[in-house]
């Protein structure tokens, strides 16, 4: 990836270059001319005898270069005083240079092959961006059509053609110059790349099922997106019903009573424990209203207890608990049992418990259906 | 031991005795000090102390382009850092002598 200006000279060094010329910013031009001329020849020099990973940290380079040469040390601040885009570009190429050291040293130079296989990255963001296009063109289709060549109107083939030479001209730095691109450049096409590579597993995952072509890791890739989806709309705290969100339990003594202030523990000793949230509450339109309904766990003295029901609550403005909530007029109930006493129950040898409350303490209310969380 | 600590002090003259012997280009200087046994010493103080040495005077420059590449700067020695190489030398050679003889006393004391 030779420049058209000096194409004798490593772009890596000439990066490097720009990040020490970077440091050096705070001398005057004369200084700087004077410490910087004929470094590009010692520096490709050092490059062609020693690799690229020779050439180590910009910043620390500078600090030495200054040291030696008996300059005073860069100002605290001098940093801050260059444009923003020669920062950022002095941090990119801090990272890639650090990134290249650090590479270098690996036996085997992975990091060659993945650039020897850049070409392939390039046709295949190329495919990727005409997928997206494929997808905004056609509102309706939700997901990419994973077909080699999308429609497009028709227009599919010609366009990937032209998105593939643009991206490949971009890779080899054609259309931006690598030692001309800006910092914004460099700052969109990176960001751009890691798009590409965070939306391909959700795009394969979101190709149709049905289609042909959906390979086994799409279809696993949608079981498990669906699951976790499941698991997002129904957290595991709290009680369930056939699968649906139990937020309340009415519970009745085989009289057929309501009974009040019962404590349900599971089949090892674990409370029934209730999650409660506040509740929307729906006017007569069958819309929600402002009030919702807000619970008031039962106490032990110390603490809540969330496996005793029913579990009292109130409609109230806010959606959050009120502490001086029973010293109100409107104290929370437990109220609107949905029937006022159910069939009687009995098995022969068991002695059900006779101990209840009187049921005058009791106000049927409005009958209503314990409803899953959310508006 | 750190030896850049102790290079530190002695890069002057070491710059100055190997430019002495034959006109180099940056990189070539670092090679001939690296070559004379000091590995640990760093580019960019090599350079460093050529830009400083060509400051004071003690230093000449020229510039050499090269077909294949960016163009090399020399640098030779001046009668000023001839002078500077022989006192900086002397001064070294005492300096060497006084604290060798001091280790040599200490080692026959221990010994």
């Amino acid at each position: 990836m030779n420049t058209t200006d000096a194409p004798t000279v490593a772009p890596e060094v000439q990066e490097f270059l720009t990040a020490v010329r970077a440091q050096l910013a705070d001398l005057d031009p004369e200084e700087q001319r004077e410490i910087l001329d004929g470094l590009e020849a010692d520096l490709t020099d050092l490059v062609a005898e020693r690799g690229r990973g020779a050439l180590g940290d910009p910043v620390d380079y500078a600090r030495e270069l200054r040291t030696a040469a008996g300059l005073e040390p860069q100002v605290a601040g001098a940093a801050a005083r260059r444009p923003l885009g020669e920062r950022i570009n002095g941090m990119l190429d801090t990272v890639r240079q650090r990134w290249l050291a650090a590479t270098a040293t690996v036996p085997g130079r992975p990091w060659e092959i993945a650039v020897a296989l850049r070409p392939v990255w390039w046709v295949f963001r190329a495919w990727l961006a005409v997928q997206l296009l494929d997808v905004a063109v056609h509102a309706h289709q939700a997901h990419i059509s994973g077909q080699l060549v999308p429609h497009l109107r028709g227009f599919g083939a010609p366009v990937l053609v032209l998105a593939v030479l643009l991206s490949v001209q971009l890779g080899r730095g054609h259309l931006w110059p690598a030692s001309r691109r800006a910092a914004t450049a460099r700052l969109l096409i990176a960001g751009l790349n890691v798009c590409a590579v965070v939306l391909t597993p959700m795009l394969v995952g979101r190709a149709h099922p049905a289609s042909s072509d959906a390979s086994t890791y799409g279809r696993a890739y949608q079981n498990g997106y669906a699951d976790a989806q499941a698991q997002y709309a129904s957290p595991k705290k709290g009680l369930y019903a056939d699968g649906k969100w139990v937020s309340q339990i009415y519970p009745y003594d085989a009289q057929g009573h309501p009974l009040v202030g019962v404590q349900l523990f599971n089949q090892i000793g674990k409370p029934l424990d209730v999650v409660s949230q506040p509740e929307c509450v729906y006017g007569p339109d069958g819309q929600p209203t402002e009030t919702s309904r807000v619970y008031y766990p039962w106490s032990n003295g110390a603490t809540q207890v969330t496996n005793v029901y029913p579990v009292p609550s109130r409609v109230q403005a806010s959606r959050e608990r009120d502490p001086a909530a029973f010293a109100q007029d409107l104290k929370p109930t437990v109220g609107q049992f949905p029937f006022l006493s159910v069939p009687t129950v009995s098995l022969p040898g068991i002695e059900p418990s006779k101990a209840r409350p009187e049921p005058a303490s009791f106000d049927p209310g409005v009958l209503v259906q314990p409803k899953d969380i959310g508006c | 031991m750190d030896t850049t600590q102790l290079l530190k002090g002695v890069l002057d003259l070491a710059v100055l005795a190997v430019v002495d012997g034959e006109d180099g280009y940056g990189y070539d200087i670092v090679r001939r000090l690296r070559d004379g046994g000091l590995t640990e010493v760093g580019d960019a103080s090599v350079y460093g102390t050529l830009r400083r040495l060509y400051s004071a005077g003690a230093l000449t420059s020229y510039v050499v382009p090269s077909e294949s590449g960016p163009h090399r700067k020399y640098y030779g020695i001046t009668p000023t850092g001839r002078a500077q190489l022989k006192q900086q030398r002397d001064a070294w050679a005492l300096f060497s002598d006084t604290v060798t003889g001091i280790l040599q006393h200490r080692e026959a004391v221990t010994a």
